[in-house]
């Protein structure tokens, strides 16, 4: 289809000497290989490449799911969620996970996302909900975090049709998608929204500073750069200049003031990613804000290695996602400290 | 940014997908993955179960998601045997265009594997019980293949034993062995730790690398290192076996380390091969050779710092035979070689213009290193 896949493969055997310097799990670190290249450098074919590979993935949802398009209508713009409802007789109520995708703000869509969302809804018994949020540079902040408020609105005023239980609503995102479930977490607190029992984050995208060890060290690490997350945040902030005084907490969350009040949160990072550092500071501030946190750094992992599913710590990191979800939204009450 | 995986059915063009799976086994093997993660990967890419059998009777099995499979499928199509080792695709259906080459990759990349998870980095030490295992002749050959494969080491394989001393001080031996790790790892497959005042170091050739140049690339890049010049580490190179056979590699990579002088500065370096029947002279007891005036003197130059050089200008002598070779490799004028020379010859009573004496010389200074290094 593009002739400029047909050079990927002795590419990839330079980029992997490349990567020999970083002490990669070896399964990871040889898998890095079996990644599809697209820079950012090139929006429209990075989104070519993830597109194609996700339908090439692509499997129907199983038949224990029902998979449902839904557009929300809001003024001037129409915001797609896709749903995810075991179709098994059992709870009128479920718990939902809110789910919101990866792309470094640019890319990504709920294509890339359907097979985690069946996963889930099976595994868990939960309504899943993947938002289709608006893409930059087209659409640039606060366009895809208003897109996601509004489906968490939606799922919360809708929940009785939708067999949802509104007390138990996780918000679960990956890298870009991390980033918005924090965004939208101190939008939900300051501006009184609907409640979110858990914050699902991997490899948050939070910081468009770019100043952190991680940030300035990795440099050419497998699955994402320093300079995709520049590219990113140049995009996402539009007409904000990235780094400036101007950048707002709910576009760039670690410029938050304050995380005090923010829902129980579990935290995903990866060793060799340069948003590991953001990550981990996001994680010492919430602790000094007294937010209930789990944190786990997966060893000699990058960013999105968790595509290499059959590897043994990519195995952790899914059992540990089921194993957390499951803990705060279907099993047992959450303690609160008094 | 990269971060969803490619599957070779999906891939463009076969080409490009037969590249990748080099690629990836390469990869898999250059980065010393376990036998586990060569199935898992191996069924990953095929998108289908895989197997392994191994020598030792054990059966690997895996399915495309990683997750472990249990007993043997009877209808695995596709295998390969490849030095002991069987490999398998359990393919339903009609075969995938590249299944043959991933099967083969598998195959080959496979034997290279070791069964638990291997040093992380080579060039540290490893856990001295494991090297102690491998290199003990009392313990059955099934407990240290199981021990070698730990290591990440082939039992078949050719290895070769380095035994390593700094002085008379244990504990400082760790650094010329971590720098010797540091060294070979680039060319070969390299284990090591510290065994009481002695360091340890197995030595294999990577995959498909010669073997009988082995002992010549060690002793290379010994000679060639900073080992080399840093002062009074010792080096004794074994008999090459393979990694079974290390036991009796041991014994003669420390024999030819007792050979190994003492310097005032640099290092030394003996090869158990070169010995050659001399060898045996290590089993004279320390105090026979003790009782002979001759060592006894040269036990005592060694201890002084003239005397030191004294002796290395002898050795030089010794061995390459002229006064202007012997000053060169030295760096000291032959006049003052010949001075010196003059000077152990009053000492000792001989006369190096004689054979009979020049060989009395040399026997002495081996009977002195032997005395000293017991």
């Amino acid at each position: 289809m593009d002739s400029r896949d047909s050079a990927a493969a002795p590419d990839a055997s330079h980029r992997h000497r490349l990567w020999r310097k970083y002490p990669l799990d070896e399964e990871i670190g040889a898998g890095a290989i079996l990644l599809a290249d697209a820079t950012l450098d090139d929006v429209p074919r990075f989104r070519e490449v993830w597109r194609r590979i996700s339908l090439a993935g692509a499997r129907p949802a199983p038949a224990n799911v029902d998979h449902q398009i839904v557009e929300l209508g809001t003024e001037g713009s129409a915001v797609t969620v896709h749903t995810y409802t075991p179709v098994a007789a059992g709870r009128s109520a479920r718990p939902a996970v809110l789910l919101l995708h990866g792309g470094a703000f640019v890319g990504g869509s709920v294509e890339s996302v359907h097979g985690q969302a069946c996963d889930l809804a099976t595994a868990l018994d939960v309504v899943v909900a993947a938002v289709e949020y608006r893409l930059a540079p087209e659409h640039p902040y606060p366009a895809g975090l208003d897109d996601c408020a509004v489906a968490l609105e939606w799922l919360t005023e809708r929940a009785d049709d939708l067999g949802v239980d509104p007390s138990s609503i996780a918000v679960h995102g990956t890298s870009a998608g991390g980033g918005l479930a924090v965004a939208l977490a101190l939008r939900t607190r300051d501006e009184g929204g609907p409640s979110i029992r858990l914050l699902f984050l991997v490899s948050p995208e939070l910081d468009d500073r770019l100043e952190t060890e991680s940030m300035r060290k990795y440099r050419d690490t497998p699955g994402f750069t320093s300079r995709d997350a520049q590219i990113s945040w140049k995009h996402y902030l539009g007409d904000i200049t990235p780094g400036s005084p101007d950048v707002p907490p709910y576009a760039a969350p670690a410029r938050a003031e304050t995380y005090a009040g923010l829902p129980p949160t579990y935290l995903a990072l990866m060793e060799f990613d340069p948003l590991r550092d953001e990550g981990l500071e996001l994680a010492r501030r919430m602790l000094a804000d007294d937010v209930r946190l789990e944190v786990h750094l997966f060893p000699g992992t990058f960013h999105g290695s968790s595509a290499l599913h059959y590897a043994e710590v990519s195995q952790r990191e899914a059992a540990e996602e089921i194993a957390v979800l499951r803990r705060r939204l279907v099993g047992g009450q959450d303690v609160q400290p008094t | 940014m990269k971060a969803l995986l490619l599957k070779l059915s999906t891939m463009d063009s076969e080409t490009e997908a037969a590249l990748r799976v080099i690629a990836y086994f390469d990869a898999l093997a250059m980065r010393s993955a376990t036998a586990e993660m060569i199935v898992r990967g191996a069924a990953a890419i095929a998108e289908a179960p895989a197997g392994l059998a191994l020598s030792d009777g054990t059966t690997l099995r895996f399915d495309s998601s990683g997750a472990r499979l249990s007993g043997r499928s009877p209808d695995a199509v596709l295998e390969e045997t490849v030095g002991g080792i069987r490999a398998w695709i359990e393919r339903a259906g009609d075969p995938n265009p590249l299944d043959a080459l991933v099967l083969e990759r598998f195959a080959i990349v496979a034997t290279t594997a070791s069964r638990e998870r291997p040093v992380r980095q080579p060039t540290e030490l490893s856990d001295p019980t494991s090297l102690e295992l491998i290199l003990s002749g009392r313990e059955p050959l099934a407990e240290r293949s199981v021990a070698l494969r730990r290591l990440g080491l082939s039992p078949d394989a050719a290895s070769v034993l380095i035994a390593v001393a700094l002085d008379d001080d244990g504990a400082g031996v760790d650094a010329p062995v971590e720098e010797l790790l540091h060294q070979l790892a680039s060319t070969m497959k390299v284990r090591g730790a510290r065994l009481g005042p002695v360091g340890a170091v197995i030595a294999q050739p990577n995959p498909g690398r010669e073997t009988e140049t082995l002992v010549r690339t060690v002793r290379d890049l010994i000679a060639g290192s900073r080992l080399a010049s840093s002062a009074r580490a010792r080096f004794g190179i074994g008999v090459p076996g393979t990694a079974l056979e290390a036991p009796t590699g041991w014994d003669s990579a420390r024999t030819a380390l007792r050979f190994a002088r003492r310097r005032a500065s640099g290092s030394s370096i003996v090869d158990a091969d070169d010995l050659g029947p001399m060898i045996h002279l290590a089993q004279v007891e320390p105090e026979r050779w003790m009782s002979d005036p001759r060592v006894r003197v040269l036990r005592e130059l060694a201890g002084q710092e003239s005397g030191a050089v004294d002796l290395e200008v002898l050795e030089a002598y010794l061995s390459l035979g002229t006064l202007r070779t012997a000053g060169q490799s030295l760096h000291m004028h032959h006049s003052s070689v010949a001075s010196r020379l003059a000077r152990l010859e009053e000492r000792l009573d001989l006369d190096f213009t004689l054979p009979s004496d020049l060989f009395q010389a040399r026997l002495c200074i081996y009977a002195a290193t032997l005395a000293a290094n017991r």
